[in-house]
């Protein structure tokens, strides 16, 4: 998500100002340290016209890869 | 947002209970600072229990008898609020039992903490006048109050998990 940040050429502050939320969440987005709702993934999938699935599709795939583990 | 639209069709205590917690502030409003401030709730309120329990227990083993009626209300307090969130989840299809365990580290300070405070009470109790007639009607008052308070959470419970079921079509 960083390098789609970088490459529609937004600062993190303007990013979290477009969708609505905090710098730290989007700090913590791209840290990997929070998962977006699905809400705020749209919003940002549009905020860079990126998709969710390529902002997202491989934290998706293991979140989906654990729940089946856990199973 | 909030998981609770005041505005919708919630049951009367979900719409309570979120006037109460303010959910519908602008503060819910983004969703990390929602989460995190939930977590840090969830710990402040295991931390109040905590300290209830052992103010409870070290209240009943150092003064007694005497400290009995704050023991009380103490353990009616944590109850009521321990209460109020079971059936808050309870009533938006969230059921704590069968889920995860609790895992025996956790378990073990808890079970050792209530067998200090049960055997503390017990002792303090025993000091007094344990059968008088009034003791005798204010433990079966008591027990029958939380009987039902137990009866009607569930059945409240029960009602919004069939409605919840009715909707999924």
């Amino acid at each position: 998500m960083r390098r789609a940040r970088l490459m529609a050429e937004l600062t993190q502050a303007e990013l979290a100002a477009g969708t609505g939320v905090t710098r730290q969440t989007i700090v913590a987005v791209e840290a990997g340290d929070y998962a977006p709702s699905v809400y705020l993934a749209l919003a940002i999938a549009d905020r860079l016209g990126s998709t969710v699935e390529e902002l997202f599709g491989g934290v998706g795939e293991t979140i989906a890869t654990d729940a089946r583990e856990g199973m | 947002m909030s998981t609770v639209d005041t505005n919708h069709s919630q049951g009367w205590f979900v719409r309570a209970a979120a006037v109460i917690g303010d959910l519908s502030s602008p503060f819910y409003a983004e969703e990390r600072e929602r989460d995190v401030w939930n977590e840090a709730s969830a710990v402040a309120f295991q931390v109040l229990i905590w300290l209830h329990l052992i103010a409870a227990t070290t209240a009943v083993w150092i003064v007694g008898a005497g400290a009995l009626p704050y023991v009380y209300a103490l353990l009616g307090m944590i109850g009521i609020a321990g209460w109020i969130a079971i059936l808050y989840s309870w009533s938006l299809g969230v059921h704590l039992a069968g889920r995860k365990r609790m895992s025996p580290r956790r378990l073990v300070p808890v079970v050792v903490l209530a067998l200090l405070l049960a055997g503390g009470m017990f002792r303090a109790q025993t000091g007094r006048v344990v059968a008088g007639p009034s003791t005798l009607a204010g433990f079966v008052t008591g027990v029958a109050a939380v009987v039902a308070v137990f009866t009607v959470a569930r059945w409240y419970a029960r009602r919004r998990a069939a409605a919840t079921e009715a909707d999924d079509s």
